[in-house]
């Protein structure tokens, strides 16, 4: 019995051999190139009819042309060499899905579903679910069907996500630059945004009358400034706060503590920036008429000179960004800390050091890259958060100070789109872009700061 | 001898103080929520018809019926967060793959430093520029443009401005815009996780004749699948809690979508619909009640939190007894 089964097996492997004598390898791989070449344009075709509507009128014939030319491929490998079923079914789909397209009227609606959906959407989805996988088999035919070619045909299934990703972030950039950089001008960057309407008493043929007063600025300056201070006072509050958590975590703790400290850090990081906001408004409603109000909710001065108290001050808002720059800061402490070497602090210790010594000395300036990463990080951060400050925000037009109103950047940007106060946006809503372009430039800057600052700093205190 | 000591435990309890503060600060946050919220839950009630845990909600800008329910906008909440995630977790993992697996030397490294400057990018930028995708996409593919004598998109997808401009807003752009946001902050977490792998393993796979596919899919992604799954939960935390994007694009008002999987129409999650609830002190004036609402809903959304965590840290432990260091 045992002879006979290896007999069986080594007939298997020796007589049944299907392969043809006169296989042309290179004709399969001309048969492959134009597979790999329709279903390429299948899957840019079918990425440019997602947004153009024009389109549908090729994508039909193309997927019969490549439903026709993954059948001949289907054909040649099959019957020449290996059985490959897949691509069989890959052809089938194509044909099935031009089919279907045939039948579909132009527009789709009803089934309670709420758009009127053209049928050029239907079609790219079609495409790009036949060309992506079907590309991916001809490029592994193509590549002569070895161990490798199977790696190397797997390439398009990463690198498109990525590509069209990519152009996604670009054309929102691109869109962004065109938009805003033609209204940026001088003006608009040193005057600060006013509105404000009063009444004076002028005296007329011997009567008081009341006469309307109205001063009105364009510009964005005022918006400028606050977004600089709250950075300046977020990095004030949360230096050394973070700082101090990073270092307790690594060199005082004992594991129970440290644990609680990490476990809030993170939860804190984690949790909505919207609870953060509701946070400011407690706090500012909380203080306002009581004789915290000068600090948390902030005052200005009208133009006729009387004192009013404001919805929030930039100390408070910079309390709440704060919370979200704290974790970033312990954590790249705690990093850097954790990356000293403990011949260094001990070599310190052995040297008579104490252990306050030792950490201002030895471990403060070798975490020091790290810890200008995370501020530049949370400064970013602070440049952006609008969710913190949204509620307690204002337009900043009585002047810019640690208890004035606080404003900022983002907060112009949302209400300049126009959704609540008309005025507001008739004027200034031409701004909104520039000061978007504005505001990404500031981002981008601290983030390429943060990449040329480590490097330096790296060679300069570590030697590296 | 005591004086040395003395100095050694002052800067002890400086550093105790100020690492105390993140921690006492929470603990207020979450007490200063709960006792905020306490007002709504005694006027409004938590279950039943018109209560806090129901359908009925009426407008944020014609407020004064005093309904606050909130099971369309969790219902909101998981749609998005469903939308944006699957978005952004297959397209990160790209990156993480082209960026750490393929030896690419100088293009990794630019796609490191690109991440590094679109993550950056603050939200409101994306929340602003929706409109181009809108245009691009949303207008020529579900409004039914160029349709004759319907001009105008469907109910329910846009919004009227005052200077005539209609913004769109569904669930759909909503999730994608949130996935342009999150994908910066999602691929370097899961880069740092694939290229922590240990090299032996990968190269046990190559050495027995594996391909590289092979050895991705069944070794590298397999053993890094903690990493994953701990990243992509900071992932859904923050496209729960974002509240700009999600406020400018899907709008502050929820109803329930019907069908129930609409994403077409626009609802908005908790987070811009506890916003419009509060409006703060920019809407004029300040109504205790709706602010009491807006603090449940952060309540609701820090419950939510809380539970996404110990998913994560369940699962993570699961993963962690399958592939033992």
């Amino acid at each position: 019995m045992k002879s006979n089964t290896i007999v069986n097996s080594t007939q298997q492997y020796s007589g049944n051999n299907t392969m043809p004598k006169y296989y042309n390898y290179k004709l399969e791989k001309v048969i492959a190139i134009l597979a790999m070449v329709v279903t390429g344009s299948g899957i840019v075709l079918g990425c440019l009819s997602l947004s153009l509507n024009s389109l549908d009128f090729y994508s039909k014939p193309l997927l019969i042309i490549i439903g026709i030319s993954l059948l001949a491929l289907f054909a040649y490998v099959h019957y020449g060499r290996t059985k490959e079923w897949k691509l069989l079914v890959f052809s089938l789909m194509a044909i099935i899905s031009a089919y279907v397209l045939n039948m579909l009227p132009n527009y789709l609606y009803g089934f309670h579903i709420n758009a009127i959906i053209h049928r050029s959407f239907i079609s790219a989805i079609l495409l790009l679910a036949v060309s992506i996988p079907s590309f991916c088999y001809s490029m592994y035919y193509c590549l002569g069907a070895v161990p490798r070619a199977q790696d190397l045909s797997r390439y398009p299934l990463i690198l498109l996500p990525i590509v069209l990703m990519l152009i996604a972030y670009g054309i929102l950039v691109f869109r962004l630059f065109a938009l805003g950089i033609p209204n940026i001008n001088w003006h608009m960057l040193t005057t600060p945004y006013e509105w404000q309407t009063w009444q004076t008493i002028v005296w007329q043929n011997g009567w008081p009358t009341w006469v309307p007063q109205q001063l009105h600025q364009s510009g964005i300056s005022n918006f400028i400034l606050g977004t600089l201070l709250l950075m300046l006072m977020t990095i004030i509050i949360s230096l050394p706060i973070g700082i101090g958590v990073g270092i307790y975590i690594t060199e005082y703790s004992s594991g129970f503590l440290a644990n609680v400290i990490k476990t809030s850090c993170t939860v804190l990081r984690s949790i909505s920036v919207f609870i953060l906001g509701l946070t400011a408004i407690t706090i500012v409603r909380y203080s306002q008429n009581t004789f915290m109000s000068r600090i948390f909710a902030g005052y200005f001065y009208d133009a006729s000179g009387n004192i009013h108290q404001a919805n929030g001050s930039f100390f408070t808002a910079a309390l709440i960004v704060s919370l979200l720059v704290i974790p970033i800061i312990a954590r790249a402490t705690e990093e850097g800390i954790r990356s000293s070497p403990r011949e260094m602090a001990e070599g310190s210790y052995a040297l008579g050091a104490s252990k306050w010594h030792t950490i201002a000395n030895v471990l403060i300036p070798w975490s020091l890259p790290n810890v200008t990463t995370g501020l530049l990080l949370g400064c970013a951060e602070a440049t952006g958060s609008l969710a913190t400050i949204w509620f307690i925000s204002g337009t900043g037009q009585y002047g810019i100070g640690p208890f004035n109103q606080v404003t900022s950047l983002s907060y112009f940007i949302f209400y300049a789109r126009g959704d609540i106060d008309m005025n507001f946006h008739k004027v200034e809503g031409i701004y909104q872009y520039s000061a978007a372009v504005i505001m990404i430039l500031i981002t981008v800057i601290l983030s390429l700061a943060v990449v040329v600052l480590k490097k330096r700093l790296n060679k300069r205190l570590k030697g590296m | 001898m005591q004086m040395i000591k003395k100095r050694e435990k002052f800067p002890k309890i400086v550093f105790l103080i100020l690492a105390m503060i993140p921690v006492c600060l929470l603990l207020c946050i979450v007490i200063l929520l709960v006792v905020n919220s306490t007002l709504a839950i005694n006027q409004l009630g938590l279950f039943g018809e018109g209560k806090l845990f129901s359908t009925q909600i009426s407008g944020v800008f014609t407020s004064g019926q005093g309904q606050y329910g909130l099971i369309p906008a969790i219902w909101g909440t998981l749609l998005i967060v469903v939308v944006s995630m699957g978005i952004a977790i297959p397209v990160s993992m790209a990156m993480a793959i082209f960026a750490s697996e393929f030896k690419l030397g100088l293009l990794g490294q630019g796609m490191r430093t690109l991440l590094g400057i679109l993550g950056g990018i603050p939200s409101i930028i994306f929340g602003l520029m929706s409109i181009v995708f809108a245009q691009l996409v949303i207008i020529p593919k579900f409004t039914g443009a160029g349709l004759s004598g319907n001009q105008m998109p469907p109910p329910g997808m846009y919004w009227w401005t005052p200077n005539s401009l209609p913004y769109l807003t569904s669930t759909l752009l909503g999730g994608f815009m949130l996935s342009m946001l999150i994908i910066p902050f999602l691929a370097p977490l899961l880069d740092d996780v694939i290229q922590n792998v240990p090299h032996s393993l990968k190269e046990a796979s190559l050495a027995l004749g594996a391909g590289r596919w092979h050895t991705l899919t069944n070794v590298t992604i397999p053993y890094s699948m903690a990493g994953i799954i701990s990243a992509s939960g900071l992932g859904t935390l923050k496209a729960m809690g974002d509240v700009v994007i999600v406020g400018m694009v899907v709008g502050f008002e929820s109803s329930l979508p019907y069908p129930l999987f609409d994403i077409l129409k626009s609802t908005a999650p908790l987070t811009s619909t506890g916003a419009g609830f509060s409006g703060g002190f920019s809407q004029g004036s300040f109504n205790p009640l709706r602010n009491s609402a807006a603090n449940f809903t952060g309540l609701v959304l820090l419950v939510l939190a809380f539970g996404i965590l110990g998913l994560v840290a369940y699962l993570q432990g699961r993963y962690k007894r399958k592939f033992p260091k």
